[in-house]
């Protein structure tokens, strides 16, 4: 059965002419040899003049005839027939060479890749340990893990998401350790996207994660292979998406946001300290500011009489009650975080400096603010960033203030109540139907947990 | 149009937080009394004299300076005192601090049970605060000042609650046990006695109490006999003469259990044995020392312990009082629940008191 081409070279050309009217990065070229033509179209910008002009050009003067310059084409995996002219124009527009001749339409990738070298981790930092992370390009990316996990196992599908980017999505898993149901749900999420264009994972989260309103990361993003590559052996899925250099590892759970590399690379005790120090560090960041508000303004007989007579003695000057106090400073500190993540890196030291100085002295010498604050809150600030992803600690710092408010407006109770009404919260969350605030990553229910879905 | 009204709502409410409010007192407004001292009014039998100790913060640490304020008022209720006392200060009494109540001596020596109950039943003092009687007066005792203070009104609370000396001479007290034994069947209250000595307190001495009033007061010899009945592991020492020459033992560990026995001829006996450990500290005798003699020593001085410790024991009998408990033990050894009181009552005033002490000497330096 000879495959019939459905293309009309002809109307071809005339439609594509029509489409890329006022497209001026689009090269044309008529190639003759003796009675023999075709015509090669391609965006210069997409395409690799170097593969062009040896594969396409140079053998089609090397070559007899069109026939077996054809058939050298087509031995080519990812050369084409489009079946319609939508298929070729979305396909040229990823980097495929259209080449028309007289009776038949093909398409030849030669994709230019402009990418990034594998650069060093630069978010999820080791002390020691693989320094590599992900580069914008998926298939370097697969490269990477790959090379680490070198198992026929490891089943990589792929799926394109978002109407107009057309983004390039590679789902990793092992085979043998996966859980099915999990894998079906993430395909059906996947191929669900609506959105027109998918441009970093964190559009992937947004679009499948439900509820949408959520204070807690439920998708894990890494630029780390390592890590990748670990939670895939323990039965993840990760989910490859290009043009962004970091993975996106499912289902993720609440403690999985507290392991860093390093816990695995340390030595188990070592790693089970630095693991209890995040989890202190969460408590401290979450909590100080709103117990300074209770201790200080409701429950002063908590704390031992030394501390209370220091906070009241160095609370005397300042002219508002002690929530404003700690919101004034917390957001002082968030600005001065947010400014120094934004500024070029030339300027960025001043930044800090700047307001390190005013917060830090000048606020307290000028009797604005109590020495105790200070120290509260760039213990505040240090805490929050001992937690090893950025999106966790995001959550954190928002979930701060509500303890703020709750502390300060029905004191220690207050505390209490929030502290129920945040575990209540991240019991019921649920990423890919797995509890998500299931601790220390222990099987308590064996047969199956019908209520966890 | 609805969202913009949602908005609203939403700015409007956040400007809620703007208003503090006048019940909010923040650290800064408020005066934390330290300690309480409660004497009798030379002005009427029903008055009396309440003084509070208030401790002012200092803003810098470092300046070390520690300031107090001592108001007394009189007062025929204690509820109506603080009433009064509040007019004359600036910001709001916090009593979340306070962590001792003294009553001078001859108002403890009336009845302390009111203030006690006010104690214990007002909300926001704490339970572990720490009651002691004060010689001469509660107010002559709260006015001290140690040098050695470093935050305000802190040197009697860090004594009298031992966080920060140990002595054996001080016999700790919580308001809450105090409470307890007041209505408790078969056990008697207790407090320590705090003098003044200059510009320093001495807490010596203990209060034996019965349900409400003070009865005796322990010398301080008797005072640390007593606690090491009471308690586990007294450090103290213990001084015992041999041929004329004085030795004294540091005391480690110390152990004291007893039995109560019902003898048939329905006099009773209560068999004290005292263990103890610790290290001969000083021995002024010139000879070597052997292990006959090691023995010897500790046998001289189980028998001095022996002999002080029934003399204490009688003593406290003769009172009537009953500050280590026999009776609860006795009632909760006997299952005759209608009459064992009676019985225990019957009993005690004759009952006969044997001391086994076992004294070892751990480290004896034979030589160095």
């Amino acid at each position: 059965m000879k495959k019939q081409n459905k293309l009309n070279p002809k109307q071809a050309l005339a439609w594509l002419h029509r489409q890329l009217k006022g497209v001026s990065d689009i090269e044309e070229r008529k190639l003759k040899k003796g009675f023999e033509e075709i015509d090669i179209i391609y965006f210069k910008s997409m395409c690799d003049p170097v593969m062009i002009n040896n594969h396409l050009i140079n053998r089609f003067y090397e070559l007899d005839d069109v026939p077996l310059y054809l058939e050298f084409i087509r031995s080519f995996p990812k050369s084409l027939e489009p079946d319609r002219e939508e298929d070729m124009l979305r396909n040229m527009l990823r980097g495929a060479v259209a080449i028309f001749t007289r009776d038949k339409v093909l398409l030849f990738d030669a994709e230019l890749v402009n990418t990034s070298s594998i650069q060093p981790a630069s978010t999820e930092n080791v002390i020691q340990g693989p320094d590599d992370s992900f580069t914008e390009n998926v298939e370097v990316n697969l490269n990477l893990i790959r090379h680490r996990y070198q198992s026929a196992h490891l089943k990589s599908e792929y799926m394109t998401a978002g109407r107009a980017s057309q983004t390039r999505l590679i789902i990793l898993y092992d085979d043998t350790l996966v859980d099915k149901t999990i894998l079906e749900e993430v395909k059906n999420r996947l191929s669900d996207i609506t959105s027109d264009v998918i441009q970093s994972a964190s559009d992937i989260e947004r679009s499948t994660m439900h509820p949408h309103w959520r204070l807690f990361p439920t998708m894990m993003f890494s630029e780390r292979p390592d890590r990748t590559v670990m939670n895939i052996s323990q039965g993840k899925i990760a989910i490859l998406v290009d043009n962004t250099g970091y993975s996106i590892l499912v289902p993720s759970i609440f403690n999985d946001f507290f392991t860093a590399m390093d816990d695995k690379i340390q030595l188990p005790p070592i790693g089970w300290f630095l693991k209890a120090i995040r989890y202190i560090a969460l408590f401290l960041t979450v909590l100080l500011p709103a117990m300074y508000v209770a201790f200080t303004s409701y429950n002063p007989e908590i704390l031992r009489m030394q501390i209370s007579l220091l906070i009241a003695g160095s609370r005397a000057t300042v002219p508002y009650p002690s929530f404003f106090e700690v919101i004034f400073m917390l957001l002082a500190m968030e600005f001065l975080t947010e400014a120094s993540v934004r500024l070029p890196k030339a300027i960025g030291p001043t930044a800090t400096t700047v307001g390190g100085l005013i917060l830090g002295t000048a606020a307290t010498e000028a009797g604005l603010v109590s020495n105790i604050m200070i120290i509260l809150v760039s213990a505040v600030a240090i805490t929050n960033f001992v937690i090893p992803f950025s999106m966790m600690s995001m959550g954190i710092r928002v979930s701060k203030y509500v303890f703020i408010l709750l502390a300060s407006t029905f004191g220690l109770v207050g505390i209490v109540l929030g502290m129920v009404a945040m575990i209540t919260y991240l019991t019921s969350l649920r990423t890919f139907g797995k509890p998500y605030l299931k601790m220390f990553a222990m099987d308590w229910r064996k047969k199956g947990d019908e209520r966890s879905g | 149009m609805r969202h913009s009204t949602y908005r609203v709502m939403i700015l409007l409410c956040a400007f809620i937080l703007l208003l503090s409010g006048c019940g909010f007192r923040d650290i800064d407004l408020r005066l934390f009394v330290v300690s309480i001292g409660v004497d009798v009014s030379e002005k009427g039998p029903n008055v009396n004299r309440y003084s509070f100790k208030m401790a002012i913060p200092t803003g810098d640490p470092k300046s070390g300076e520690v300031k107090s304020l001592t108001v007394t008022q009189e007062s025929e209720s204690i509820a109506e005192a603080i009433r009064q006392v509040k007019s004359k200060v600036d910001k709001e009494l916090d009593f979340g601090h306070c962590r001792a109540v003294l009553y001078g001596e001859s108002y403890a020596r009336r009845s302390i049970r009111s203030i006690q109950d006010w104690t214990v039943r007002r909300r926001d003092i704490q339970l572990l605060m720490f009651p002691g009687v004060a010689i001469p007066t509660a107010e002559a005792v709260l006015k001290i000042q140690p040098p050695t203070e470093r935050v305000a009104g802190n040197a009697l609370v860090l004594a009298i609650s031992e966080d920060g000396t140990e002595s054996p001479f001080i016999t700790r007290t919580f308001a809450f046990d105090l409470n307890r034994k007041m209505r408790e069947i078969g056990e008697d209250p207790v407090m320590p006695v705090i003098t003044t000595e200059g510009n320093v307190l001495n807490i010596d001495r203990v209060a034996l109490m019965d349900k409400e009033r003070v009865k005796l007061i322990l010398n301080p010899e008797d005072t640390r006999l007593y606690n090491m009945l009471d308690r586990r592991d007294i450090r103290t020492n213990l001084r015992t003469r041999r041929d004329g020459e004085i030795l004294e033992m540091n005391v480690e560990r110390s152990k004291a259990k007893y039995k109560i026995i019902d003898g048939s001829d329905g006099q009773g006996e209560i068999r004290y044995t005292i263990r103890l450990s610790g290290t001969l500290e000083e021995k002024q005798m010139e000879e070597q020392m052997t292990l006959e003699e090691l023995k010897k020593i500790e046998e001289a001085f189980s028998q001095e312990l022996s002999k002080d410790v029934t003399r204490l024991l009688k003593k406290i009998q003769e009172t009537g009082l009953d500050p280590l408990g026999f009776g609860l033990r006795y009632a909760g050894t006997h299952w005759n629940n209608d009459t064992e009181m009676q019985d225990w009552e019957r009993l005690y005033p004759q009952i006969k008191f044997t001391v086994k002490v076992r004294t070892k000497i751990k480290s004896n330096f034979f030589k160095r």
